[in-house]
Formats: C-alpha cells, sequence, structure tokens
C-alpha cells in the first residue's frame, strides 16, 4: 500500500474517469449523441429533398469526427488561437 | 506555324529565345493560340481565351524586345489563369454558373506584376466551382465540366486549379496561374506531371482573387520546370498594400541548384499499406534515391502528431460557409454543378464557434512544431499525392484520399512545390513534393532544380 497521500487533482481524477468503465459509456453516448445531432439537424434544415437531406445527415456526421478529434484534443489555456495568422519562420537559415 | 518543340520549352526557355530573337514574341502567341483552338475544348481546360489583349501584349513585347528595352526572363512568354482573378474587361466565373456573367474594372496584383513583367495574357483557365469551397464530389463540379487529364482523356486532372494543371501538361501556354487552399495546385501538377508551387502564406499579393478561406488561400505558379515556377514567383511576389495578408518579404532569390547538395532533407514516407497505389510509393523511392545519388543528405523523418487534416478541414468549412453565404441566402446555390454543394452550407453550420476558435489554437501549435521540425530539417520531401488521376466520369465520393503532409503544409502556411517523378497505373504521373519552412522558397526551388538536373520527368510528353 502506497503511504503517498490521495491528491485528488483535476488530473487525476480526470484519469480515473477514463479509467472507470462508466467513460467508456459516456464515449459511446457521445458518439450516440453526434449521429443523433446530425439527423436532427438534417431534418430541421428547410427546402431540402429527402436525398439532399439524407446526404446532409452523412455529411455532418462525417464532419463531427473531425470536429471530435478537435474537441478531445488537450490544449493548455495560455495556446491563443491564430486570429491574425501569419506564416512562422523557423531558426534555420 | 511553330511546332510541338518550341511550345513544350519551358517558361524560362523561351523567355531566353525570345530576349535572343530567336523566337518572335507574336509568333509565340500566335502557335498557343492556334495549338488552343485545337485541343482545349478536348481538354475542356479554358474559359475565356483574350486574343485581343494577348495580340497586343505580344506586339509590344516585340516592340520593346527589338528597342533592347527586355523587361526580364518572362518579357513575351504566354500564359494564363486561372478563372479566379480580375481582369478587367473579361469574365471572371469563379468556375461556378451562379458567377458567369462576372467581370471586374481592374486587375489582381498577379496579372498586373505579370503585365509589368512583359507576359502575355491568353486567357483565363477552368477550375472547379469556387475552388471546391463548398466541397465536391465530382470531378465535372464545374461550369465547364470536367477537366481532362492530358495523359490520358479520359482521366481528371484533378481540382481545383484543373484547367491549368492541364493546359500547362498539353503546352497549351507557357505557364499558369493557379491557387492552393488545400491541394489545389500540387494535386494537378502531380495528376498532370508538371511542376506548381505553393508559396508561403502572404507571399503573394490575393488583391482581386476570389476568397475561399482569408487564412489558407495561396496563389502559385504552375509550369513545366522548377525553374519555371521560380522565375514566376519571382514575378508575382512581394508586398502589396492592397493586400492586408500580404507579407512584408521581398520576393524571393534564386539560389544555384548545386547549393541544395548542402541541405538536410528529412523523408515523409506515407503509409500505402491501406491507401494509394504502390506504384506511387515506388516511383517516390526512386525520387529519393536519385536525390541521394545527386549527393543530398535524406533521412527519414515522421510529421509530429497533431491533427493537421482535421484541423485544415474544419478551418476551410467555417471559412467558406461565411465567405459564399450570399448563394445560400438567395438560392443560387442550385445553380453550382456538385449535387453536395446545396448542403454544404448546413454542414458547415453543425461547427460551433468554439470548434474553430479551438482549431485556430491547435493551428498555432502546429506551426510551432513545424517550426521546430524545419529547425532540424532544411526541406522535406513525400509524395505529392497517393494516387493517379482519377477516371474523369466518375464521382469521387470512392476514393479514398490521404493527404497529411499537404495537410500539414497548408494549415501552417508553408511553401510546397510538386515536380514529376515518374509514372504509375495507367502510365500516368506523380508528383514529388518538397515542404520548406516559411519563407524558405529558395531552398525548395533549389532542390527541385538539382532534381530536375538529374532527372527528366519533367520533359516527357503527353500523347495527345
Amino acid at each position: 500500500m502506497s503511504d503517498r497521500p490521495f491528491d485528488p487533482t483535476r488530473r487525476t481524477l480526470s484519469r480515473m474517469l477514463l479509467a472507470w468503465p462508466l467513460g467508456g459509456l459516456a464515449v459511446a453516448d457521445e458518439k450516440r449523441e453526434a449521429s443523433a445531432r446530425a439527423g436532427c439537424l438534417a431534418a430541421t434544415e428547410p427546402g431540402l429533398s429527402a436525398d439532399e437531406r439524407a446526404r446532409l445527415e452523412k455529411s455532418i456526421a462525417e464532419g463531427e469526427k473531425s470536429v471530435a478529434v478537435i474537441r478531445d484534443f488537450k490544449l493548455p489555456p495560455d495556446v491563443a488561437p491564430s486570429l491574425r495568422f501569419q506564416a512562422m519562420r523557423s531558426r534555420r537559415r | 506555324m511553330l511546332g510541338d518543340d518550341v511550345l513544350y520549352l519551358s517558361a524560362t526557355e523561351l523567355g531566353s529565345r525570345l530576349r535572343s530573337r530567336q523566337l518572335s514574341p507574336v509568333e509565340l502567341a500566335e502557335g498557343y493560340l492556334a495549338r488552343i483552338d485545337r485541343l482545349a475544348p478536348k481538354l475542356n481546360a479554358f474559359v475565356t481565351v483574350t486574343r485581343d489583349r494577348a495580340r497586343d501584349q505580344a506586339r509590344r513585347a516585340e516592340k520593346e524586345i527589338a528597342a533592347g528595352k527586355v523587361r526580364g526572363p518572362l518579357h513575351g512568354v504566354p500564359y494564363a489563369t486561372k478563372d479566379l482573378l480580375a481582369i478587367k474587361g473579361v469574365r471572371t466565373t469563379w468556375g461556378a454558373t451562379p458567377f458567369a456573367a462576372q467581370s471586374f474594372d481592374y486587375d489582381a496584383t498577379v496579372v498586373r506584376r505579370l503585365e509589368a513583367a512583359g507576359a502575355v495574357l491568353l486567357g483565363t483557365l477552368a477550375m472547379i466551382e469556387l475552388a471546391g469551397g463548398l466541397g465536391y464530389t465530382v470531378p465535372w463540379a464545374s461550369a465547364t465540366g470536367a477537366a481532362r487529364n492530358p495523359w490520358d482523356t479520359g482521366k481528371w486532372s484533378c481540382g481545383s486549379s484543373s484547367g491549368s494543371g492541364a493546359a500547362v501538361s498539353a503546352a497549351l501556354v507557357g505557364f499558369a496561374l493557379g491557387s492552393d487552399t488545400w491541394g489545389s495546385i500540387i494535386c494537378p501538377s502531380s495528376f498532370c506531371g508538371i511542376a506548381g508551387a505553393r508559396p508561403t502564406f502572404g507571399r503573394v499579393s490575393r488583391h482581386g482573387a476570389m476568397a475561399l478561406s482569408w487564412t489558407m488561400d495561396k496563389l502559385g505558379p504552375m509550369a513545366r520546370s522548377a525553374e519555371d515556377c521560380e522565375a514566376v514567383l519571382a514575378a508575382i511576389a512581394g508586398p502589396d498594400a492592397l493586400d492586408e495578408w500580404s507579407a512584408d518579404e521581398p520576393p524571393p532569390r534564386a539560389r544555384p541548384a548545386s547549393e541544395a547538395r548542402k541541405l538536410k532533407v528529412g523523408c515523409v514516407r506515407l503509409d500505402f499499406a491501406k491507401k494509394g497505389e504502390k506504384e506511387v510509393a515506388a516511383a517516390f523511392d526512386q525520387a529519393v534515391s536519385a536525390l541521394q545519388g545527386a549527393g543530398v543528405s535524406v533521412q527519414d523523418t515522421k510529421l509530429p502528431d497533431l491533427p493537421f487534416e482535421e484541423v485544415a478541414g474544419l478551418v476551410i468549412r467555417a471559412e467558406a460557409a461565411s465567405a459564399f453565404e450570399d448563394l445560400f441566402k438567395d438560392g443560387r446555390v442550385r445553380q453550382m454543378a456538385d449535387p453536395a454543394a446545396t448542403i454544404s452550407n448546413a454542414s458547415a453550420g453543425a461547427i460551433r464557434a468554439g470548434d474553430y476558435v479551438k482549431a485556430l489554437r491547435i493551428r498555432t501549435l502546429c506551426q510551432k512544431a513545424m517550426a521546430d521540425v524545419f529547425s532540424d530539417f532544411d526541406l522535406l520531401v513525400s509524395p505529392a499525392e497517393m494516387m493517379t488521376a482519377p477516371p474523369a466520369e466518375e464521382s469521387l465520393e470512392g476514393v479514398e484520399w490521404s493527404d497529411p503532409v499537404g495537410g500539414m503544409s497548408t494549415l501552417c502556411g508553408l511553401p510546397a512545390i510538386s515536380v514529376p517523378c515518374g509514372f504509375g497505373r495507367g502510365g500516368l504521373p506523380v508528383g514529388l513534393t518538397i515542404v520548406a519552412g516559411a519563407f524558405e522558397e529558395p531552398k525548395m526551388m533549389g532542390l527541385a532544380k538539382l532534381y530536375q538536373g538529374v532527372t527528366d520527368w519533367h520533359r516527357r510528353r503527353p500523347p495527345l
């Protein structure tokens, strides 16, 4: 048994949550939600034919995959967006 | 009448003959105009041929050269632009039916700069509608239909600078201009067996160019050699007060090809186990061997593990949805050729504001990571595409596209060039891409020139 004190920092708590089977359930729920969201958004878009609506649902669901990668990406808070984008020089000349 | 041997010369070779008066600018322009009449319809390459302007410019070039007033290496060399650049008095359709009658009362900065360099404008070239800004699923997603590949007219020339790729490859022009938001210069150059360079973001003014994605769009040269791309880039690059995104950098200075032997090159191998054509992988391996044989130090490396492609895709979708929102508001989107166009705005609507900002934050990390990579290596090489040209008459929906190096470099605003490096299935061209750090085009061009000095893929001609 470890004699280190239990240190419930945000990081250790999140690791515990991820390791917990419920964490996996939450991910599965998120995937279902993404697909449901695609269906819901496609269903409410006005002026589309049935074929276009099906295409839209597929497109949103596909798009959700890359959006999920971005949403899941861990970033420290000090990373600012490249709002005024400029190509960045390397140090090598 | 000029023969193919002359019309297939590189732009710099043409320029040299024009300056030495072995060739007449008027005769050369007429030679290309006649070839355009004969072959452009077969390739769906041109939108508008600017005969009168070409003849006026060619006559002026002839007089100036005869009087000893030489403007530079492109003086008297005929070219054409992708149909998304403003040209005074000429329709600029953006490749899309809703803009079929559009025209501007000014020239785009790059067109003005090429006029100042003495180049002769032959016309505007076909493109995927709105440069693919609404996404596209078929090669005929263009007001002019699918552009054909000169190496096999049953195949596509790729998008979105489709006509630029086909016209250069078929020697309908001395060189062309294209635009690249993600792959739109590199892919047609690879599929059509020509050289095409996407400059560093901000290197070339976009004043007068259609905006698709403000933080990703770039304009660049497409030509029959890397040396041509270098000459054209030198003519069009540089700061421009009319484009607030233009970088305060002077045009790049050419370096001799021999200096490329001193460069440290990283080789990014792609995984052809599940996607792509093994013939492309083999051509790339041969290209790396050729570079090593020429004395270049090439070491395998990997890209940083970052979601380059996902971020690039999201940024483009979000910005394009804003750029073209009027098309959706007034219903003109229904005039677009691609069946996916009508739903693209609603699809992009699923992106939240926070997703876009997060993508731009990840982009900051990507830029830093790549600046570190280019502190270790001067250049990276990789296959330009993992496949050769697909059929022009089939949907692209089943095509498994993968472009990690292209996604990385365009997202980070880095320059890249594709040069032909062999042939794959069906005798179709394969491209080698060279990527450099920001504003390091001279290194990139130097290696491309060195490679073309030890190979002759760029001298092969399609069987037209």
